[in-house]
């Protein structure tokens, strides 16, 4: 990591490499001033905020910021960045959480929020074609408008590109019934590395081999670079009934969340909290018996199919001491649901962070007991919550938010980086996953021969290998190769 | 002065939340939104990074950050945070 200071001294322009480039997609295009560098130098890792605010560059600052307005744009700068081995991060709102963006040496960004044009609503088929670097926000404002809903839903919605949910392979707020964006997108467009087109036409579906898809969705950007895609959407619900729920321990909610799920229900939200994220919740909640523990469920559709399988749910949770609770916080959920909790701790000095898993039901009780006491641990003054979310037939993602207390830098960067290895190592020794939705990034690079195994992680380079020679897109992420020469970062490896 | 900065360190180490405030049809310039002029604003104050014309030019586009303003969760004003602290660190 450099000091910003140095950095901005060392930030001399690049004449030859801004003029080629602006002969693709025009001089207004090209940003090579230092704020406009230093802004694209980080992401929303919290490893990044914890650089940034001690005046700190994460990496590097990136060569330039490149801005294409089309598709065609996009595939003219990776075919000159291929010719010239010149590595390039594409970037849509730089939401990400793990580093996937930060440059490490050399790169150009792309930045791609100038394609963000909804290309069309198919009202018939129930699609949409909406170019990558469309606002979240914005794209299910304009499906809005005409009466449907893309029903990807993520905390960032406001705060990222469609591109981005792709790229990370992400998961909305009410993806236990619409499905994570994996399940909506139907087709799509994207530019490999040497500027070579790939569209995947929009079908229902298809049998012609492995799905190419699945190569761009979730790379985050490391095989191609994907510049639109045709989503599934739905009608806007007729109805979204909430039921509030208590349960005597996560145990008995967990539980709860099995049989509703394995009933082939399918409550849009699902959300059970431990108890420390119950507090907060309930504080101001009449009648709340302190040590239960918080659960949000609404269900949604056709008003009379969503009374229905809420009152399916309801006896099913009954049995397991499931208790009704006043919707307060269901209206503070609803409130809130779009924004962050971490500014406020980021200010004030403190090391926090998040990690999602995916464990199985008969897992995740034993996961949430020993990760919490794994961080107590580490560092007895820690904040360690937990709530369970995006429920399958099979399991369930735990989110769980890790707080440290301020220190000097060392200490926290040092417990940081620990913190991360008891989870994710926990994770894999319990059979989970160690990423549900926040995808790899740079930062969870360490597990992943652990998470795909050591045949799969050696599939997934020769993968990159062939389709990107050159090793020019993005990096060193994913836990693949890096350059030589490349930065680290503090926490990695 | 202490109150701007305190928005400023709220803001710099938000996502821009706000963000979908600005209308699709103007480009735009990451160093510009909300965020990054209010981390910005913070680096020039605490002398991590020195003054020059390149970032008086950045900090002087708050088309975005104005744009934004009525979408902050929170209620802060960013332009004013960065007008009074950006104006305080140059004249200092």
């Amino acid at each position: 990591m450099l000091p910003m200071l140095a950095a901005q001294a060392a930030s001399g322009p690049d004449a030859a490499l801004a003029d080629a480039l602006a002969g693709i997609v025009g001089v207004a295009n090209v940003l090579a001033d230092f704020p406009d560098r230093l802004a694209a130098s980080r992401d929303r890792a919290p490893l990044a905020t914890f650089a940034f605010r001690d005046g700190l560059v994460p990496g590097v600052l990136p060569r330039a910021v490149v801005r294409p307005g089309t598709h065609d744009e996009v595939a003219r700068v990776l075919a000159w960045a291929h010719a010239n081995a010149v590595p390039v991060i594409p970037y849509g709102a730089g939401s990400g959480v793990l580093g996937g963006a930060i440059p490490l040496g050399g790169e150009i960004v792309l930045d791609l929020k100038r394609l963000n044009r909804l290309v069309a609503v198919n009202a018939t088929d129930g699609l949409a074609t909406v170019e990558a670097g469309m606002n979240g926000g914005r794209f299910e404002a304009a499906l809005a408008a005409q009466g449907f809903t893309c029903g990807h839903l993520p905390q960032s919605l406001h705060m990222s590109t469609v591109g981005g949910w792709l790229a990370c392979r992400g998961a909305g707020q009410n993806s236990t019934r619409f499905g994570k964006i994996e399940d909506m997108v139907v087709g799509l467009r994207a530019v490999l590395a040497d500027g070579t087109n790939v569209e995947v036409r929009p079908a229902a579906r298809r049998s012609t081999g492995p799905s190419l898809r699945d190569v761009f969705v979730g790379c985050e950007g490391t095989l191609g670079i994907i510049t639109e895609a045709t989503l599934r959407i739905w009608t806007r619900p007729e109805a979204e009934l909430p039921l509030m729920l208590s349960f005597p321990d996560i145990a008995s909610g967990l539980e709860a969340g099995r049989r509703i799920m394995q009933a082939e229900l399918r409550p849009a939200v699902f959300r059970l909290y431990d108890d420390t994220e119950t507090a907060p919740r309930t504080k101001d909640l009449a009648g709340f018996v302190k040590g239960r523990v918080l659960a949000i469920l609404v269900f949604s559709g056709i008003e009379r199919l969503a009374s229905l399988e809420r009152d399916l749910a309801r006896e099913i949770t009954d049995a397991l001491g499931g208790r009704e609770e006043g919707d307060a916080p269901y209206r503070h959920w609803l409130a809130h649901r779009f924004e962050s909790y971490s500014p406020p701790w980021q200010a004030s000095g403190h090391y926090m962070d998040t990690c999602e898993i995916t464990g199985a039901w008969s897992r995740l009780v034993e996961m949430h007991g020993r990760m919490r006491e794994a961080i107590l641990g580490l560092c007895p003054g820690a904040h360690f919550g937990a709530h369970w979310s995006h429920a399958y037939p099979e399991g369930a993602c735990q989110y769980m938010t890790v707080r440290l207390p301020p220190m000097p830098r060392a200490d926290g960067l040092a417990l940081h980086a620990r913190a991360w290895d008891l989870l994710q190592t926990l994770t894999v020794e319990m059979g989970g996953s160690i990423a549900h939705h926040h995808g790899a990034g740079l930062l969870r690079g360490p597990w992943m021969a652990a998470e795909l195994g050591a045949g799969g992680a050696a599939m997934l380079q020769r993968i990159k290998d062939a389709l990107d020679p050159g090793n020019i897109l993005n990096p060193g992420k994913l836990g693949l190769r890096g350059r030589d020469g490349a930065a680290r970062v503090g926490g990695e490896g | 002065m202490a109150d701007a900065m305190a928005t400023l360190r709220f803001c710099a180490w938000c996502p821009n939340l706000c963000r979908s405030a600005w209308p699709d049809g103007a480009p735009q310039r990451e160093a510009s939104t909300p965020s990054a002029l209010s981390a910005l604003t913070l680096m020039l104050a605490e002398r991590r990074v020195a003054p020059d014309a390149s970032i008086a030019a950045a900090l002087g586009d708050t088309a975005m950050a104005e744009a934004c303003r009525a979408a902050c969760p929170y209620g802060y004003d960013i332009p004013a945070a960065v007008a009074a602290v950006a104006g305080a660190a140059h004249a200092g």
